[in-house]
């Protein structure tokens, strides 16, 4: 071909920007990160000493980032059960809408939709100062105007990581719904019409129909919950800075104090390596055990 | 078809049902814009006030004295719009490339581009902290924008879009002598709009609401980004009096965002279902 060489040229000179961004702003740094971990970095000098696995070492025996690590898997454990099955509630509401008042179903998903698409610090600052304040905080203005005892919500050791978890699941549910609802929408209505003239109850309908084809959409949906879930960072940062009591520390948030406020740039990367390694495990763990497997017995 | 008693009561509650989640989803929201209407005495007063007494301004004169907004705006703007740009020009390019070309290890390359999915912003961020700063570009708005210029789902998902554009477009306007970034710039592009336009509301939005990487590249007041100088509103011992100015300023901060998705629902629904979610 006449244009063979040329394309070749081309072709590599096109995708050299992405590969090029990637390459500095991605792959580097997961090495570099790796790299890092095993080494002291002084950040007056800029210094880097050799620490074997020193900083590793240290990882199992700071209590701290001890105790980040299991309140960010007790973090997860709490999100995901929960947050996968108001999501799908929510979808299956939004799903029985008819279509002569689809408009209507709009401006719910509108509503629903709203927190995902918001600046998160301004709602974390909304959430902090306006609803869980503890003095005059809506939540212990209602409680106390029906004459029930105040809670002490993000100042109480007990109840800041649950306060936290609540405002994640209302931030995030209207884009998982979002993501279900496609799920049911891609669902053939003639199931339907067969199961009902088949004499179906609208419960087996749901069971045998709905939630095997759904089960696909469900485990990406559980598997998005649990990476961002991992990753939480910004609710903590703003309303609790991880306090009190280091209640609501989670990884991220001591991966970010431990580099960019106590400037310790190895031993942050080191937690990095082992948050990557954990959110890698768990996602291959949650494939292994949820795949799907075919329960419509080949009639379909 | 007529209905029985009992279907209208079923519909009725099912209405009711729906309002009150949607309360519960808008009430943070509510609350807020009373909240930034109200005087500080009425903020703190017991029992609660749901509605503020008068149209009081002052809270939101208080936002715009502790906030250089235009400033922040510029910023965000720049931030959001640079890398938005830019992100779609390379990856609908490197897209193009992956499904209309023929080149060495091209596969290779492909998944390597796909498996950056799978990389936490976590892992990178404190050799990217150092890259930026060996670079000289730490505190600037080119440190800031540099790894927002690549998205793994845009250059995926244009592949898929541009495979379908069939290749007598690409043939033909070679035979009329057209230079090959010519084809994609005139032909391949205006072909792509909806691609393109799904890749940057999805960039567009999740860079003006990113908080973790402008709070570690920029140090200098006058390259913060809303989210990043929203922070300084938290002064301690005055909180009591900033509740309401607080307020004020994160609702100057999240209505352009609603507005846009309010006259955009379909379309941004859309692209953040097709492009995924950044946490």
């Amino acid at each position: 071909m006449r244009f063979k060489t040329k394309t070749r040229v081309y072709g590599l000179l096109f995708i050299l920007p992405v590969l090029a961004v990637f390459g500095i702003c991605r792959i580097f740094p997961l090495f570099d990160s790796i790299y890092l971990s095993f080494f002291r970095i002084n950040f007056a000098s800029g210094r880097r000493s050799f620490a074997g696995l020193e900083n590793y070492m240290e990882f199992f025996r700071d209590t701290i980032a001890l105790g980040a690590f299991k309140n960010t898997l007790i973090f997860v454990l709490m999100i995901v059960p929960v947050g996968m099955l108001i999501s799908l509630l929510l979808a299956l509401l939004l799903s029985t809408f008819t279509k002569r008042i689809f408009k209507l179903r709009e401006v719910y998903k509108l509503i629903y939709f709203l927190p995902v698409i918001t600046n998160a610090v301004a709602l974390s600052f909304v959430w902090q100062n306006a609803i869980f304040q503890p003095k005059f905080g809506l939540v212990n203005a209602l409680l106390g105007s029906l004459g029930l005892p105040r809670l002490g919500l993000l100042v109480d050791p007990n109840q800041a990581l649950i306060c936290i978890v609540i405002f994640v699941l209302w931030q995030y549910c209207g884009y998982y719904m979002i993501v279900y609802l496609a799920g049911l929408e891609n669902i053939p209505p003639i199931y339907y019409e067969a199961a009902r003239i088949d004499g179906a109850s609208k419960f087996q309908c749901f069971r045998y129909i709905t939630l095997p084809l759904l089960a696909p959409i469900a485990l990406f949906v559980g598997i998005m919950w649990t990476i961002g879930s991992l990753q939480v960072f910004t609710p903590v940062y703003i309303m609790t800075g991880g306090g009190p009591m280091n209640s609501t520390n989670v990884a991220v948030l001591y991966i970010y104090q431990s580099a960019f406020e106590y400037l310790k740039f190895g031993y942050g990367s080191t937690m990095a390596v082992l948050l990557f390694l954990l959110i890698f495990l768990i996602t291959v763990l949650e494939l292994k055990v949820f795949r799907p497997r075919r329960e419509t017995g080949g009639r379909l | 078809m007529g209905r029985t008693p009992v279907g209208y009561i079923k519909i009725f509650a099912f209405y009711i049902l729906c309002t009150i989640i949607a309360l519960f989803m808008a009430m943070p929201f509510v609350w807020q814009i009373l909240t930034a209407f109200k005087q500080p005495s009425e903020v703190i007063s017991f029992p609660i006030r749901w509605l503020p007494s008068s149209f009081f301004i002052e809270n939101f004169k208080l936002a715009f004295q502790h906030l250089n907004w235009a400033r922040g705006y510029l910023n965000t703007l720049i931030y959001a719009g640079v890398s938005t740009v830019g992100c779609v020009l390379f990856s609908t390019l490197a897209g193009f490339s992956f499904a209309k070309y023929d080149f060495p290890a091209k596969e290779i390359f492909f998944l390597i581009v796909l498996a950056t999915l799978m990389l936490p912003f976590q892992i990178q961020m404190i050799p990217l902290y150092f890259i930026t700063v060996k670079f000289g570009i730490f505190d600037t708005y080119f440190g800031l924008i540099l790894p927002r210029l690549a998205a793994t789902f845009g250059t995926f998902l244009s592949r898929q879009y541009m495979s379908s554009i069939p290749d007598d477009f690409i043939d033909s306007a070679r035979m009329d002598g057209c230079a090959e970034i010519k084809i994609y710039l005139a032909i391949i592009l205006p072909m792509s709009i909806p691609l393109a336009a799904t890749i940057a509301i999805f960039e567009f939005m999740s860079n003006w609401n990113d908080f973790l990487w402008p709070l570690i590249v920029t140090n200098s007041q006058s390259l913060q980004v809303l989210s990043v100088a929203l922070l300084g509103f938290t002064i301690p011992g005055t909180e009591q009096q900033l509740y309401g100015p607080q307020m004020a300023a994160s609702l100057l901060i999240i209505l352009p965002v609603i507005v846009v998705f309010i006259f955009m629902q379909k379309r941004v629904i859309e692209s953040i279902t097709l492009t995924g979610l950044k946490f």
